[in-house]
């Protein structure tokens, strides 16, 4: 057999046990890791007294935004988003383009969703996500608008649900994108959601695309 | 015959990239379409290649 030939193949078993690797095996972690720019991580005070963009009347009590991640999802640059955290909540990754927050009173998710090719935003929302939700024991639907961030056209879906007995408000937030959308998904007890609004408010108002 | 080998190799090239770079994955099978849009892509350059640089022996006269 020719020498070029027996190369060839060689290099070919080379790639494809890297391509093993890279895909499952050890070095997946390197493929999907998170990227945290290192600059964003400091405390950053955004702004004392202007209102948050997209945030409403109560955003201007955000005092201490924080700058804390910037997501690298997966391998595709059009999914690349940064968001403020304010600086007593707590964010931890999940997934690629994906973190789980805690904060005083509530939790949520902030991440991203595949939006069918053959749907729009809003009727991916009201005919797949809603139906769904009302699933939840005391599911009650409180307000539904059509609003931009930072530019971008986005959902918000309040309401409120039992969780494990509590009554929780929660907010959801979909923000298009060019390739997946956005879905912040906040929430806390309904008592404190008065307090709470202007942060989840503003969090979502600091969310932007990377591009 | 060789023809053959050179279009079924494009072709398995072709849809490699189309998996890495076109196709709109969900979110649930990013790792598989990582590996199978990379393994036809190695896979299709490489028999491409085999296909070049393979020599048949002349045949005496």
């Amino acid at each position: 057999m020719n020498k070029k030939i027996i190369v060839i193949f060689g290099l070919t078993v080379i790639a494809l046990i890297i391509v093993y690797l890279y895909s499952f095996g050890p070095l997946a972690g390197l493929r999907t890791a998170l990227s945290i720019n290192p600059a964003s991580q400091k405390p950053i005070i955004v702004n004392q007294n202007a209102p948050v963009t997209g945030g409403g009347a109560a955003a201007t009590t955000t005092a201490n935004v924080a700058l804390v991640q910037e997501f690298k999802n997966r391998d595709m640059v059009q999914n690349y988003y940064h968001v403020s955290l304010p600086a007593d909540w707590h964010a931890t990754s999940t997934k690629p383009g994906e973190y789980a927050v805690s904060y005083p009173g509530g939790s949520g998710t902030i991440g991203l969703i595949d939006i069918p090719d053959n749907s729009t935003p809003e009727l991916f929302i009201l005919s797949q996500q809603e139906p769904a939700l009302k699933k939840l024991p005391g599911y009650s639907k409180v307000s539904y608008a059509s609003t931009t961030v930072n530019g971008n056209i986005s959902y918000k879906l309040v309401y409120d649900a039992l969780d494990n007995g509590v009554a929780m408000t929660h907010e959801r937030a979909y923000i298009t994108g060019q390739d997946h959308a956005a879905l912040i998904d906040l929430s806390a007890p309904a008592s404190a959601w008065p307090n709470m609004s202007g942060a989840i408010e503003a969090v979502i108002g600091s969310f932007h695309w990377d591009q | 015959m060789r023809y053959i080998f050179y279009a079924i190799s494009i072709i398995i090239l072709g849809f490699g990239l189309y998996l890495e770079y076109i196709y709109d994955v969900p979110d649930a099978s990013v790792t598989v379409n990582f590996f199978t849009g990379w393994f036809l892509i190695v896979v299709g350059t490489s028999s491409l290649l085999i296909n070049l640089f393979w020599s048949t022996p002349k045949r005496r006269k």
